[in-house]
């Protein structure tokens, strides 16, 4: 056994755990589970999601919803009184604008903006007051009842519902880095989703956009970003089911300033703590890792252009060692012209540099560095 | 998500989840709390986990975000309740064979303890990934995908953190 296969073990063999719950805490869990069943409704907080959003933008003729439910039905549904008094207010916008696609019918339904909306409280809004609560519905496109979601026949596939922002990444600014979480229920075989996150009104001079469709996040399949003009557009080619509406907000309601740092403190979340006094900056791993292979020893035959998978991920693989990774993670905006190191392998005098290129082109080139001895 | 599903997930991956948390939180009050806060998020994230995707995965990623969304909540129990020790001294097999002599079992136990410790002081950031990696035996592809970082940074950081712990060892 070599050295680091010595380590692996002993690592493996302190880390791992032999503990386990005790039945008491698992049942402390089913107990708290039934209680809060019977408390009405559950918001579901969207988990944050991974990477690239996707939108759909959908292009297609008004639909009349007039046999749907309201905002303020669809709240009254919910048992939100103050919420559905609030989609009945003049601050409520009724949109009823609906779009085909795939097997699906969405329906943007009316949205509103402000504090103390809710009668369902959650921590978030300590820290963010603004809130947005946006309806919309889905139904089958061949006008089949889709079943309650607790009826064992309930089949639909996952849906996505999110805010986006005209000049702002679609996966780095929607519904899950906006604080988002949502209410869905059936009724009459349709679906009725309630959406809620940060408030949008401070982007309204910026354009808003709301995509719905099938999936689970946001990504370059589902939506195109144009990188110069900041539009988002549906992505022609995309599988998927999905619409995007442009939401119509009241320009005098935008707010730059508070905008600005709102995108800020998303974009660029708090360093995790600092423990026991060390530092420990996002660049701090980057330096090191650059100064240590600065004098390092390119292996020739590792030179090539990199890779795309379905998802637009780069991919680079040298000698059994890959990587996978979105290219908005690997450089920044306008960052061309500089060998990144974006991985390292192997052990101590055998350590190997995986590392990244990008011309002015966007060409991405990458290679492998041996440690200099 | 209904009480079938998380009855189903506590069976499979509680005690996977559970050694994670208690990893994490340094004591048990924290983990108990951490543990019982995962699976109720769980339920309230609503999603489907259908047989394709890593319900441990998920589950994991959701005690990592809970945890640093808590932090300040479980260090002020920490500082009133001080962590009490936790047992962990059963020696993997896997380091012993038949000629291991109970002398090198004390060593290793020793090792192990102190590998424990210098876990135990690194930086959340070297931290959470290690735990995730050897406690929770995630690969490298589901622990980018839970923290949303590159895989090549979760190697890098994996690579640091046993750097550090190698350098301790060595030095004890």
């Amino acid at each position: 056994m070599d050295k680091y296969e010595e380590l692996e073990q002993l690592l493996t063999q302190a880390l791992s755990s032999t503990e386990e719950p005790s039945e008491i805490l698992n049942q402390k869990i089913k107990h708290r589970i039934k209680e809060r069943k019977t408390m009405k409704p559950v918001r579901k907080r969207i988990a944050i999601a991974l990477t690239a959003a996707f939108i759909l933008v959908m292009s297609g003729s008004a639909f009349a919803a007039w046999k749907l439910l309201t905002p303020k039905q669809v709240a009254e549904n919910f048992g939100d009184k103050s919420l559905a008094k609030a989609f009945d207010s003049e601050n409520a916008v009724q949109i009823n604008k609906s779009a085909t696609s795939g097997d699906y019918i969405f329906t943007l339904l009316g949205m509103t903006s402000g504090r103390n909306l809710s009668d369902f409280k959650s921590s978030i809004q300590d820290i963010h007051p603004d809130r947005t609560y946006a309806v919309v519905s889905i139904e089958r496109k061949d006008g089949t009842p889709i079943p309650a979601m607790s009826d064992e026949n309930y089949s639909e596939p996952p849906f996505i519902v999110s805010p986006l922002i005209k000049g702002q990444k679609p996966w780095q600014v929607n519904i899950f880095t906006m604080n988002g979480g949502y209410y869905q229920c059936v009724v009459d075989g349709v679906i009725y989703r309630m959406i809620e996150c940060d408030s949008i009104e401070m982007f309204a001079d910026r354009g808003v956009y709301l995509y719905v469709g099938t999936g689970s996040f946001i990504d370059n399949q589902k939506v195109i970003y144009d990188e110069e003009t900041g539009e988002i557009s549906l992505n022609a080619n995309n599988k998927e089911a999905g619409a995007l509406f442009e939401l119509p907000l009241d320009v005098k309601k935008a707010d730059h300033d508070k905008a600005e740092q709102y995108l800020r403190e998303l974009l660029n979340p708090d360093p995790e703590s600092i423990t026991r006094g060390e530092t420990d900056t996002g660049d701090e791993d980057a330096l090191d890792w650059e100064s240590e292979f600065a004098d390092g020893i390119v292996i020739p035959e590792s030179i090539r252009e990199v890779t795309y998978d379905e998802n637009g991920f780069v991919c680079y693989e040298y000698n059994g060692s890959s990587l996978k990774s979105s290219p908005d993670y690997l450089f920044e905006d306008g960052e061309v012209g500089v060998w990144k190191t974006v991985g390292i392998f192997g052990d101590g005098e055998e350590q190997i540099a995986l590392q990244l290129f990008k011309d002015e082109n966007g060409v991405v080139t990458g290679r492998a560095v041996k440690k200099a001895k | 998500m209904d009480n079938m599903d998380i009855d189903s997930l506590v069976m499979l991956y509680g005690k996977a989840v559970y050694g994670f948390c208690l990893k994490l939180a340094r004591n048990r009050d924290n983990a108990d709390d951490l543990y019982q806060e995962t699976f109720l998020k769980a339920l309230e994230l609503g999603a489907k986990i259908d047989k394709s995707s890593n319900p441990k995965a998920f589950l994991i990623s959701i005690a990592v975000g809970l945890w640093k969304n808590n932090r300040r909540k479980y260090a002020r129990r920490q500082r009133i309740a001080p962590e009490g020790e936790l047992n962990e001294e059963v020696v993997n097999s896997a380091l012993c064979t038949n000629t291991t002599t109970p002398e090198e079992i004390v060593i290793l136990r020793e090792r192990c303890a102190v590998i424990r410790a210098a876990a135990d002081k690194l930086n959340d950031r070297l931290r959470i990934p290690l735990y995730m990696y050897y406690t929770a035996e995630m690969s490298v592809e589901d622990i980018a995908s839970a923290l949303r970082i590159p895989q090549g940074t979760v190697k890098s950081r994996l690579h640091k953190a046993r750097k550090i712990l190698k350098e301790v060892l060595e030095a004890n």
